[in-house]
């Protein structure tokens, strides 16, 4: 008997899910907009993209949101989803190789036509849409501009009796005293390759100059070359110097500010979003500061990296999607969503509070008049390339390779990509 | 079962205590972690006591992960998925382990294989396939890919253990007339009731915990699952581990009831009386 | 011929067709469709493909790393086998028993199954972690300073750290098959053996282990199966990482689909994962199934 009642029960189960399962009727036109914009910035974007749909009646914003695990994940599910017939319409990208994958294969709309129709030149900081073109043409608004560098406590710089380095011999004398007064310089989570990446672009910007680095990054000279061994070398005495937190290949990212925090190391290597992150953790934000890292080069790069919103090319809703877009990118959403539905912005002057985030606005001045960035290696490179530049990457760390060999090794592969191409 | 003297049954309960403390360790850091504050965690260090003990993780966390709608979504699939899918197995495992045909192994070998498939090579014409049915981004979407891969599994099980049931009690059924299906009904299923309380336990954990077909599957805010909603907990940049751990403790409290509620089953000499016959 | 006997005779076989219908369409058609792929040039979602015949295969068996990443999964089924069964085996041995707080122990024990990866990835991480480890503090008041290290970032212990975490997180799964299992052992067959004087130990060679022969068939032919498809462990804890030193079949599959773009290749190292799991596996079912 008491079978019986559980097959009734579990058909009944069926039932309700097939009920459940019919769609609901929805608004006219439904743009999906796809981003890894996770946890509390999911809940303010959410609540700006509603007045979207306020001003617009006829258009409802949903918003879907792949979050964690670095950007593996996010491109899986776009992919699975563009190759399965049910992509977004409007998407969130990484510049580079990254949103490449999607325009090359042809799923990214050009989008010069509404460039013109917008004047969207005239509001965007004019290196982040550079940063986005790929073989001459564009297929996004950039949404964030980015920046890299060393940070540092403020605390324990003024303990130390130490100043922000102007050139890159400064930058070693700082890590030799605080490494002498028991104090690792710098703190870096290596899982996931990027953060050490950070560093290892820097030592190559110093050692290479801007013109033999962007050539590297082109690949239109060897990586076996004497100044490539020497950032490799650099990178080496940095480890071996004890100059970075012991063992950190395999710390998550997250992990790497913890021995921060507790006074164990000086710096990290971290973007302009930092400031936010330190709040979230509790910090005093005027405890932190920043400093461009010391390249000896004129200008002096940082690592600068642009991030965008692309629309599908096989949406039936592109010019709904490009009002969207207008609508986004326009000052007057920026400056407001800044700081909470956004990170950062794209956007020409817009400005967070200066009393709330002085770091943050710092940045926003140096983002917005750089005239040069490197772009880091992670959307230089294809991942299968990129893996390989990691491999030497922690072999440097593990012993694996000498500088020499890592540089041969890098070459090697260069080639052997290049000939698959 | 044996009897243990005195002295034994203390020292059986303290290796069993000691071995709990190390299973337990990262459990109680996990619970550490979900009472108090990023601030506090970050400068106190990550195995230090709580000192900034807060149960704003387990606030956030609720909201954040969406848990009242996605809660509703994954109790939904699992209580349907699991009944059904171990029916389907079990249906399928009684003839691979008792009857006599020609096509036995080649179909036990093709169930089997499904075991060494990797989810993610199904991912993609899983989803061409739903979307053409019309069930992409609904939970019977889910139901039916999560069915067929829990098979292998269930009927690897099944088949083994349907397998430990002496061949006389069915025999004898068979004479007094019985059909297959009331013999599979009445006699099958009762005696494997161990077996099918185990493979309850695992398959509700899977199915609770299943993520990469609820991820592509499944896109809508309405139908998504927990395990999508603790996506949510993590920002572009960081994370927020309080939270995070805070999530996971609440995601975790209906497969902890589910093996409490099922684990009684588990009683030796239950089926020693029934296959005696 | 008796058509009457033979349609009953046809209709049993009624019980194997809602799985056959589920499993044929979710399962055998994406498996046929990952086949096709791995057999083309394909970078998983441009409209071209490249027809290679058996190329990717054979790229896949002249590739250094290969070697590397079966080695790697041969290596965590080894451990496999050998701890999670034995503790797997032993505590359901234990906990079988009427006692107080069975429970308890046995929820306890259950317990790192439970928890899901993400929490799993940040815990253990943290135990393991260079600076401010749990291990690495415990090595230091045990007076082994020298031993400590940053246990995922030392390519020697990598992949041995992450099947500590593996042991630790997979021994409820055969715990709960074998407490299973020794349901079936009928409670006379102890009591008899107790009256002809058997020890404990005799008791478990010639009665629980025989006895419990199908659970023992399951649990390896899964352990053996898991070793070769492992995934979200090495994924949340090393990446595969330092270098490639913790690579494994499912991971490098992972890597080479979605991340470095190569759908054939990668669906290509799915079928060897296959092929070699079963392999290893219906051929011990088999021999076992045998009376």
């Amino acid at each position: 008997m008491r079978n019986r009642s559980l097959l009734v029960q579990l058909s009944v189960c069926l039932l309700l899910v097939l009920a459940l399962s019919i769609q609901a009727m929805a608004a006219p036109i439904t743009l999906r907009l796809m981003t890894v914009w996770g946890a509390e910035q999911k809940e303010h974007l959410d609540a700006l993209l509603a007045e979207y749909s306020q001003i617009n009646p006829d258009v409802e914003i949903v918003h879907e949101v792949m979050a964690g695990a670095g950007a593996a994940l996010y491109q899986e599910v776009l992919q699975t989803g563009f190759a399965g017939g049910s992509g977004p319409d409007v998407y969130f990208e990484w510049a580079g190789e990254l949103a490449g994958y999607f325009i090359d294969s042809g799923f990214a709309e050009p989008l010069e036509r509404y460039y013109e129709r917008y004047g969207w030149d005239e509001i965007l900081i004019p290196w982040a849409v550079d940063a986005l073109v790929r073989n001459g043409r564009v297929h996004g608004v950039p949404v964030s501009t980015h920046g890299m560098t060393f940070w540092y406590r403020a605390d324990l710089m003024n303990q130390l009796g130490l100043e922000e380095p102007q050139t890159y011999a400064e930058l070693e004398a700082l890590c030799q005293k605080a490494r002498g007064q028991g104090i690792y310089p710098l703190s870096l989570g290596g899982k996931y390759n990027w953060q050490v990446m950070r560093l290892l672009d820097f030592l190559i910007e110093h050692t290479c100059g801007p013109e033999l680095h962007d050539k590297l990054n082109r690949l239109e000279t060897s990586w076996d070359c004497p100044e490539v061994v020497a950032a490799y070398s650099l990178f080496k005495k940095w480890v071996d110097n004890d100059w970075i937190t012991p063992g950190f290949l395999m710390v998550a990212p997250d992990d790497a500010r913890i021995p921060w925090y507790q006074g164990m190391a000086l710096m990290v290597f971290e973007g302009s979003w930092m400031e936010t992150t330190l709040i979230n953790d509790g910090q005093d934000p005027y405890n932190f500061g920043f400093f461009l890292n010391p390249t000896d080069h004129d200008p002096v790069r940082i690592s600068g990296f642009a991030e965008q919103f692309m629309i599908s090319s096989v949406t039936p809703y592109k010019e709904e999607a490009a009002e969207f877009l207008n609508w986004i990118i326009s000052r007057e959403v920026q400056q407001r969503g800044l700081g909470t539905a956004f990170g950062s912005t794209g956007t020409i002057g817009v400005a967070p509070d200066p009393q709330q985030l002085p770091n943050t606005y710092k940045w926003r001045q140096v983002l917005t008049t750089l005239d040069a960035t490197y772009p880091p290696h992670d959307q230089v490179f294809q991942a299968e390339l990129l893996h390989h530049f990691f491999e030497v990457q922690d072999g440097l760390v593990t012993g694996d390779f000498t500088p020499e060999s890592g540089a041969k090794y890098f070459q090697k592969a260069v080639e052997e990509w290049k000939a698959s191409q | 079962m044996t009897q243990l003297k005195t002295w034994e049954r203390w020292a059986l309960y303290i290796v069993l205590t000691i071995v709990a403390a190390i299973f337990l360790f990262p459990f109680v850091i996990v619970v550490f972690t979900a009472i108090r504050t990023q601030g506090d965690l970050m400068r106190s260090g990550v195995f230090s006591l709580p000192r900034e003990l807060s149960l704003d993780g387990f606030r956030q966390a609720w909201y954040l992960g969406r848990f009242n709608v996605y809660y509703r979504n994954s109790i939904l699939i699992s209580v349907t998925k699991v009944p059904a899918g171990i029916l389907v197995a079990s249906l399928a495992a009684y003839p691979l382990a008792k009857w006599n045909f020609r096509a036995r192994d080649t179909l036990f070998l093709m169930f089997l294989a499904g075991i060494g498939v990797p989810l993610h090579v199904t991912l993609l014409p899983n989803s061409i396939l739903l979307k053409k049915m019309g069930l992409l981004d609904t939970l019977a979407g889910l139901f039916f890919p999560y069915i067929a891969y829990g098979l292998p599994l269930q009927i690897l099980v099944c088949r083994g253990f349907f397998r430990t049931i002496p061949d006389e009690l069915i025999d004898a059924a068979y004479i007094d007339g019985c059909s297959d299906g009331r013999i599979y009904w009445n006699i099958i299923l009762p005696l494997a009731k161990p077996a099918i309380s185990a493979l309850f336990i695992i398959d509700f954990l899977a199915t609770w915990n299943e993520f990469m077909m609820a991820l592509i599957f499944v896109h809508s805010d309405k139908w998504k699952t927990v395990p999508l909603g603790m996506m949510y907990f993590q920002g572009q940049f960081s994370a927020s581990y309080p939270v995070i751990n805070a999530g996971v403790l609440i995601s975790i409290v209906p497969v902890l009831l589910i093996y409490i509620m099922l684990q009684r089953y588990f009683v030796s000499g239950i089926t020693a009386g029934a296959i005696k016959g | 011929m008796d058509l009457s006997r033979r349609l009953r005779r046809i209709s049993r076989y009624w019980f194997l067709l809602p799985a056959l219908v589920i499993y044929g369409m979710f399962m055998i058609y994406p498996m046929f469709h990952s086949f096709m792929i791995s057999l083309h040039d394909w970078n998983g979602l441009a409209p071209e493909m490249t027809f290679v015949g058996l190329r990717n295969y054979v790229d896949f068996v002249k590739d250094p790393i290969s070697a590397r990443v079966l080695r790697n999964n041969l290596v965590w089924m080894g451990f496999s086998l050998v701890f999670p069964v034995t503790f797997g085996l032993l505590l359901a041995i234990a906990v079988n028993r009427d006692m107080a707080g069975k429970t308890l122990y046995r929820s306890i024990y259950y317990s790192p199954a439970v928890l899901p990866m993400i929490s799993v990835g940040i815990i253990w991480a943290w135990i393991y972690n260079p600076m401010f480890g749990a291990l690495n503090a415990i090595l230091r008041e045990m007076g082994l300073g020298r031993l400590t290290r940053g246990w995922l970032a030392d390519p020697k212990t990598a992949l041995y750290a992450v099947i500590a975490t593996g042991i630790w997180k997979g021994t409820g799964f055969p715990m709960i098959l074998f407490l299973a299992g020794l349901q079936d052992i009928p409670a006379e067959l102890y009591e008899s053996a107790q009256i002809d004087g058997a020890g404990r130990f005799q008791i478990f060679r010639h009665i629980t282990v025989p006895l419990l022969r199908e659970t023992f068939v399951i649990v390896i032919s899964l352990v053996v199966v898991d070793s070769l498809k492992v995934f979200d462990l090495i994924y949340s804890m090393t990446w595969g990482g330092p270098g490639r030193a913790t690579q494994v079949l499912s991971t490098w599959m992972y890597f080479n689909t979605f991340i470095y773009n190569k759908a054939g290749y990668g669906s290509a190292i799915a079928w060897v994962l296959t092929a070699v799991s079963l392999i290893l596996v219906f051929p011990y079912i088999r021999a076992m199934s045998r009376r």
